[in-house]
């Protein structure tokens, strides 16, 4: 891994712990995690780490989840993970 | 014509619904999803659940059939998607073999990774993921999720493991494991137990060969697995150093060091519900890197832990392949030989 992946995950790692204190108590959110997505998804072909943030299918969440938190573009997935 | 992965989805589901009524009719070689016939021509633009039966039946046929027991009408609709009945019939083609059902739910001797476990209180079953050693004493031991060998928030150590687990039929005349310790207050679904004298167990995944030691995530690393629940799948590791929060016996837990695994074929299946426990191999070196936990039908996504965090938190090793521990008979000390 080059320096600048390096950067990216190291911020993406405090991304995900900001997202993670905001979001993650609040009911229907399962799972917030470091992807990395192709330039044209994120539209910046440098920069392509992003913050998935998986909630429960139908989960009304009290708190907005934002578009992007520290520069990491943060996409939601509805998804119905369970144990197996 | 495109089709959406929800759709795909979907049509898994609506897939396993009819084999479970449909898959041991005599009369039906096959249930997939495709493109139904209309007049001998493939309807390309259309999707439907087909149903490929050795013979169809004439209306007076099918009832006097159904009547008696042999067979059921095909609903026209299953879950939302048409239904279509192609005459088929298949054979097999014997180049290889792959591992059948009971080589996972059946009694395995000796015991090796992917077979069906459960503790002895829950009428359950989870998989076995592989051996592992005591980084103290060298004992041998299993590692497996906290909710497949334990479940309990108050269980101690010392809970029996059975092989098969008890929803495979597993009884009390199939203990094999006693439970050590887990991993949960660190935040990571695993647990190891300590195997009894019963059953040996070897370094050996259904169907995949030897673990070949441990090895670090990184994404896009193509995966393979050996599980109870859909045995041998295969998928890429999507994203890495997630936090979940899943609920636990009724409580809400959180778990780090969360990776996802998506199916490189949109088609395929990832994982299903009894593969907790089941460890990810990295596909080219088959070193284990994430232990498997939870997943997703919609979209199709496997969830697995870490497995170097695992180690750590639980003090044991997984051997590499060719490694083998030898037992020193005046004593529990053991050390690595290769083989």
């Amino acid at each position: 891994m080059n320096m600048e992946d390096q950067d990216n995950l190291d911020r993406a790692r405090l991304a995900r712990d900001k997202l993670a204190s905001r979001l993650l108590n609040q009911p229907g959110i399962r799972l917030i995690i470091i992807s990395r997505e192709t330039g044209q998804e994120t539209g910046n072909p440098k920069n392509n780490i992003v913050l998935r943030v998986y909630i429960s299918p139908g989960a009304e969440l009290k708190l907005d989840i934002p578009d992007e938190v520290d520069g990491i573009p943060v996409k939601v997935i509805r998804s119905d993970v369970q144990l197996q | 014509m495109n089709i959406d992965r929800q759709t795909i989805a979907r049509a898994r589901l609506a897939i396993r619904e009819a084999a479970r009524y449909f898959l041991y009719d005599p009369n039906i070689s096959l249930i997939d999803f495709g493109h139904p016939l209309h007049g001998g021509y493939m309807a390309e633009d259309e999707i439907a659940i087909r149903f490929h039966v050795h013979e169809k039946l004439s209306q007076v046929e099918l009832q006097a059939a159904s009547d008696a027991g042999l067979t059921r009408p095909i609903p026209p609709v299953i879950n939302g998607f048409q239904t279509d009945v192609p005459q088929r019939t298949y054979h097999l083609h014997l180049w290889g073999t792959a591992p059948s059902l009971s080589s996972y739910s059946g009694t395995c001797n000796p015991l090796r990774g992917g077979v069906s476990i459960s503790d002895i209180f829950h009428n359950a079953y989870g998989t076995l993921g592989g051996l592992v050693t005591d980084r103290n004493t060298g004992a041998q031991m299993l590692l497996s999720n906290w909710h497949v060998l334990v479940n309990n928030w108050t269980a101690r150590p010392g809970v029996l493991i059975l092989q098969p687990g008890r929803l495979d039929g597993g009884t009390g005349q199939n203990m094999i494991a006693s439970l050590s310790r887990h991993a949960m207050f660190s935040n990571l679904d695993a647990a190891v137990a300590v195997l009894n004298s019963s059953r040996q167990i070897v370094n050996n995944q259904v169907g995949l060969g030897p673990v070949n030691g441990v090895g670090q995530a990184q994404l896009d690393m193509q995966l393979v697995k050996s599980g109870r629940g859909s045995g041998i799948t295969t998928g890429r590791i999507t994203a890495v150093e997630g936090i979940a929060r899943l609920t636990y016996v009724s409580l809400q837990r959180v778990i780090r060091n969360v990776m996802t695994i998506e199916p490189i074929s949109p088609i395929d299946p990832v994982s299903a519900p009894g593969d907790s426990g089941s460890w990810w191999l990295d596909a080219n070196t088959h070193q284990a890197v994430g232990l498997h936990f939870a997943g997703s039908n919609q979209p199709e996504t496997a969830l697995a832990i870490d497995m170097q965090q695992i180690l750590n938190a639980l003090n044991v090793d997984i051997l590499t392949a060719g490694r083998r521990p030898v037992i020193q008979a005046a004593s529990v000390q053991m050390q690595l030989v290769p083989a």
